[in-house]
């Protein structure tokens, strides 16, 4: 079993993600201007994949929410529904490790400790999530300095990323898991 | 998978602990909720300051109907300003509901369950805003520009909110 987000993931995002993989496929060929084309759908790939990596985290976020109000009475639901809401940095920004990190330890637990703890890897997919939004911010800015200077982005580079958030989102999902069975007394999903 | 049964746009009352208020829904966030039900995200002006938002099962709220005597006003005046946005009517007639939505708001501010704070700020603002939408050149009349329609409806939007519900 699963969150209703990661299936979201799995699913509705995942299709978009491999639409604009197949876009870059059908840029083919040798013809002058190609290598201008497919640097603007790996620039486009890129900023998808973080904001569909935005909607997966403040979907899980929502649906652990959802989760722990459900336990309370009837009466205070909606009131810690709206406080859990308010200032949710997943609704405004990127979502870079701090953000996500402070979202969801306002959940009750040391999120990255406890995703990092799952799994050794997690630390280094931690850092390139960081390293997909500083370029996302350069291509919505056009400013390459923060990353290095050079704004060629390859499809190899993008498709690393997009490895390292597939497995993320499967870590995130089994944390709050844990955390919500110990929380509720029974797994959530 | 359950169906959605909000929509965007869609007037809401909920129960904010044990106070009733309004709200407007922005966004169905999907079947992302218990059991798969849909979540919707919900704003609301609990304050007279910015909005607050919730995201909110669809068993936890109730829509608003023009069957409600002065919410029932206020959504018959959003139809109106519907059909300005989407250009169902000539220049003369939208420029007649402009004008008529700022005297109709102003004889609801008369409403008791009306909250001040908001309309009185709106109304004035809105008078300020209505010749700057037209944007004819040499003195004539344009269709009002949409930024202003969209500025009339989160009036609107924050008008409704700022109405007293009625207890159920």
């Amino acid at each position: 079993m699963s969150s209703n987000s990661l299936a979201k993931w799995k699913g509705e995002r995942t299709d978009a993600l491999d639409e604009i993989e197949n876009a870059h496929t059908v840029v083919g060929g040798t013809a002058r201007g190609r290598r201008y084309a497919t640097q603007q759908i790996n620039y486009s790939y890129a900023a998808l994949l973080s904001s569909h990596f935005q909607g997966f985290c403040r979907d899980l976020h929502s649906e652990c929410v959802d989760r722990i109000v459900a336990a309370m009475p009837l009466k205070f639901q909606a009131f810690l529904r709206a406080e859990f809401l308010l200032n949710r940095a997943l609704d405004k920004g990127n979502p870079h490790p701090g953000a996500v990190g402070s979202d969801f330890d306002r959940l009750g637990l040391h999120f990255w400790p406890n995703v990092k703890h799952l799994n050794a890897g997690n630390a280094r997919r931690s850092q390139l999530l960081q390293e997909l939004i500083d370029w996302r911010n350069a291509i919505a800015h056009q400013d390459f300095g923060p990353v290095g200077g050079d704004p060629t982005l390859h499809l190899k580079k993008v498709r690393a990323w997009r490895r390292a958030l597939g497995k993320l989102a499967l870590e995130f999902d089994q944390t709050m898991c844990n955390h919500l069975a110990v929380l509720l007394g029974a797994p959530p999903w | 998978m359950p169906e959605s049964k909000l929509h965007k746009g869609d007037y809401v009352k909920f129960q904010l602990g044990t106070r009733p208020v309004h709200g407007l829904v922005r966004e169905d966030r999907g079947a992302i909720g218990i059991n798969g039900r849909h979540l919707y995200l919900v704003e609301f002006h609990a304050e007279p300051t910015s909005p607050h938002q919730v995201e909110l099962p669809a068993e936890e709220m109730e829509v608003l109907t023009e069957a409600d005597p002065v919410v029932g006003k206020l959504i018959r005046m959003n139809k109106d300003l519907e059909q300005v946005k989407h250009r169902r009517v000539g220049v003369s007639g939208a420029w007649e509901i402009l004008n008529k939505f700022i005297s109709k708001i102003e004889r609801l501010n008369n409403d008791e369950r009306a909250s001040d704070f908001a309309i009185n700020a709106k109304i004035q603002e809105l008078k300020h805003a209505l010749p700057r939408l037209n944007t004819g050149s040499r003195g004539a009349v344009s269709y009002p520009n949409i930024h202003g329609i969209r500025q009339f409806q989160d009036a609107l939007n924050l008008i409704i909110q700022a109405t007293e519900p009625q207890e159920a």
